[in-house]
């Protein structure tokens, strides 16, 4: 688990273009969305459910089931090790 | 105020304005269900494929051409005389060229000189490319270019046509409704796509029984997406416009049928005052003909106010939006004989225009002060843009989301409205060009769905291949609720670049000039801070000195 989630953060710098952080800066228990955290908003939630779906083969149909899943990067790592089809 | 001499929609309900209004009467749509590579359903209204070709003109080139042929020829006027200009309103263009690698034609400013010598037009066109308010800011343009003097008719042009491109991105941003959409409705869930051409030629004199009285934009300064959640923009639009609500017939809106888009019009026409006037939407039947949807739209609201109807909205049943607005389900009738038009789209734009029957006309007044002007240019490698805003700016990592031309028109804003601190002005407007349009973020997207089997569109791309998103992100940044507009030109000729930012600068002081990012990664900023009431020749000064 510990490296699904260290994989994660890089992925979602990347994808996210979070270019002054680091992977060690990012709480893994911190929300992602909202003012606390990395303060993402709704294009980054889209562009999530793309990495969900390129990286791991987990296709979300509901984007809305985007807010349960990417409340943090525990939470994220935990629903992508149970469902992922790669 | 403007006199409409003649107008022509072309879309696949017919080829004339007439033949469009008989079929929305019949209840006659060809929205239909189509499917993306990846197997995901949308439903659009498309032309038949058999028509899509592109010959000598490309199929975009060609609507453009029957439509504006058709309005030019009804209207009787010259397009070879330089007192007529060609301003034409497109999202995307030809940029379904690019799949094919295509770069050249899917530049706005080439295809819309194809389309202006078509009709021997000697003025280069205007492209206005202001996401999806573009055709009504494109009317605008025009109406304030004749007031001015500057051109006796105008033919305004308005036309997108869709490809995979486009679709897959709405789809990416989850905005596209699979089966037929349903404005204001509980049950809407998205929008469907359209493709038409329609074209209204504007005059300073002649005989028209319809008027374009007054024309408003304003930025939401939210959410470079996202609408307000307040309808700021919309209402500031409406509130422009000074509207006398008992003489209203309808106001025509945008009513894409996405969740957030009907709910914020409902607030914005609340807040005016016009929750008890009469709506519809022609998005049931159309869909969403973007770059086209402000002129088509109004051209069938002045057909509707002619036959005394109020369209119903094709798709609706049931309200399901916060304010308790007035939606038509079916047609009514009126006797009323003007109307509002108003539509809003991303980069926070909102356009809004009132149109009258009227055999009236009067006279339009502007005033002008010589000014001193602060003025700005970077000319820079995308790479070296980092560094500036590690220099300059440092505190808004925002900015390293933003695609090319946003963080170039962002640091050249940032970098101006620094010199600009010890002034009063709180609110610019802005009005950028270029000649590139968002190309280098188009090519960036088209690589995500180039292959079928690695088909991944990206929404974060996606939201970037509108020019004017760099407006929105300057009027977030800096909260400017006023006007922002994007216009594409074939090089910088800054003689019409200054003479529309004189036209804009009388609503609103205006941050203006070029951004352009090469395909090359050769990014050119030349911004100019410009008073209320600047001279164009002073403007036009300024830029020639700025943009050798």
């Amino acid at each position: 688990m510990e490296e699904l989630i260290q994989k994660l953060k890089k992925e979602i710098i990347e994808v996210l273009n979070l270019e002054d952080i680091k992977p060690e800066d990012i709480d893994t228990n911190a929300p992602l969305f909202g003012d606390e955290g990395l303060g993402l908003d709704s294009i980054d939630a889209l562009e999530l459910i793309v990495l969900m779906e390129k990286n791991y083969g987990i296709k979300l149909q509901d984007p809305n089931q985007g807010k349960e899943i990417f409340k943090s990067i525990s939470v994220m790592a935990d629903y992508i090790s149970k469902n992922r089809t790669k | 105020m403007v006199i409409k001499l003649a107008d022509n929609i072309y879309s696949p309900l017919g080829v004339t304005t007439w033949e469009n209004y008989q079929a929305v009467m019949a209840g006659r749509c060809v929205l239909k269900q189509y499917s993306l590579p990846d197997g995901s359903l949308y439903t659009a209204s498309l032309f038949p494929e058999e028509e899509r070709k592109d010959y000598n003109y490309t199929f975009f080139e060609q609507l453009c051409i029957v439509s504006a042929g058709d309005a030019i020829a009804r209207a009787n006027i010259d397009p070879k005389s330089s007192h007529c200009r060609f301003f034409i309103s497109t999202t995307k263009g030809n940029v379904h060229l690019l799949a094919n690698g295509d770069t050249e034609r899917a530049l706005l400013g080439s295809s819309a000189n194809i389309i202006c010598s078509h009709f021997g037009n000697p003025n280069p066109p205007v492209v206005i490319s202001n996401a999806c308010i573009s055709g009504l800011s494109a009317q605008i343009v025009a109406m304030r270019s004749i007031e001015a003097g500057l051109c006796d008719t105008a033919v305004v042009i308005g036309c997108d046509i869709q490809s995979e491109f486009i679709i897959s991105g709405f789809q990416c941003l989850h905005a596209l409704s699979p089966d037929e959409c349903r404005p204001f409705d509980k049950d809407r869930c998205g929008l469907n796509l359209g493709e038409a051409a329609a074209t209204i030629v504007y005059s300073n004199s002649g005989n028209g029984q319809w008027v374009a009285k007054a024309g408003a934009m304003c930025n939401d300064a939210n959410h470079i997406s996202g609408p307000s959640r307040t309808g700021e923009g919309s209402y500031r639009c409406l509130q422009a416009l000074n509207l006398k609500p008992e003489e209203l017939a309808f106001v025509s809106v945008h009513g894409t049928s996405t969740l957030y888009n009907d709910e914020m019009e409902s607030i914005a026409i609340d807040r005016a005052g016009l929750a008890d006037i009469p709506l519809f939407s022609l998005k049931g039947i159309y869909g969403h003909t973007m770059g086209a949807a402000g002129i088509l739209e109004t051209i069938l609201s002045i057909q509707a106010v002619e036959h005394g109807i109020v369209f119903g909205t094709r798709g609706y049943h049931e309200l399901g939006v916060s304010r308790q607005v007035n939606i038509c389900a079916e047609n009514r009738s009126t006797d009323k004989k003007s109307f509002v038009k108003l539509l809003s789209g991303f980069g926070g734009c909102n356009a809004a225009m009132l149109f009258e029957q009227t055999d009236n006309s009067t006279t339009h007044n502007s005033q002008f002060t010589i000014q001193q002007l602060n003025s700005l240019r970077i000319n820079l490698t995308a790479d070296e843009l980092v560094e500036l805003y590690r220099t300059y700016v440092g505190d808004y990592p925002k900015f390293f989301k933003m695609d090319p031309l946003s963080r170039l028109g962002f640091l050249a804003s940032e970098m101006l409205l620094k010199q600009l601190s010890n002034q009063t002005i709180k609110q610019y407007g802005i009005l950028l060009f270029n000649r590139t349009s968002s190309l280098a973020d188009d090519s960036a997207f088209q690589a995500t769905i180039q292959d079928r089997s690695n088909w991944f569109p990206s929404p974060a791309l996606f939201v970037y291949t509108l020019p004017n998103i760099v407006t929105g992100e300057i009027a977030i940044r800096n909260h400017f609720q006023t006007e922002t507009n994007f216009m594409v030109l074939d090089a910088p000729h800054t003689d019409i670049m200054a003479e529309q930012i004189a036209l804009a600068a009388q609503h609103a002081p205006q941050l203006a000039g070029w951004c352009d990012v090469d395909t090359d990664g050769h990014c050119l900023a030349a911004l100019v801070a410009v008073p209320q009431y600047t001279y164009k020749e002073t403007i036009q000064q300024e830029l020639n000195k700025i943009l050798k």
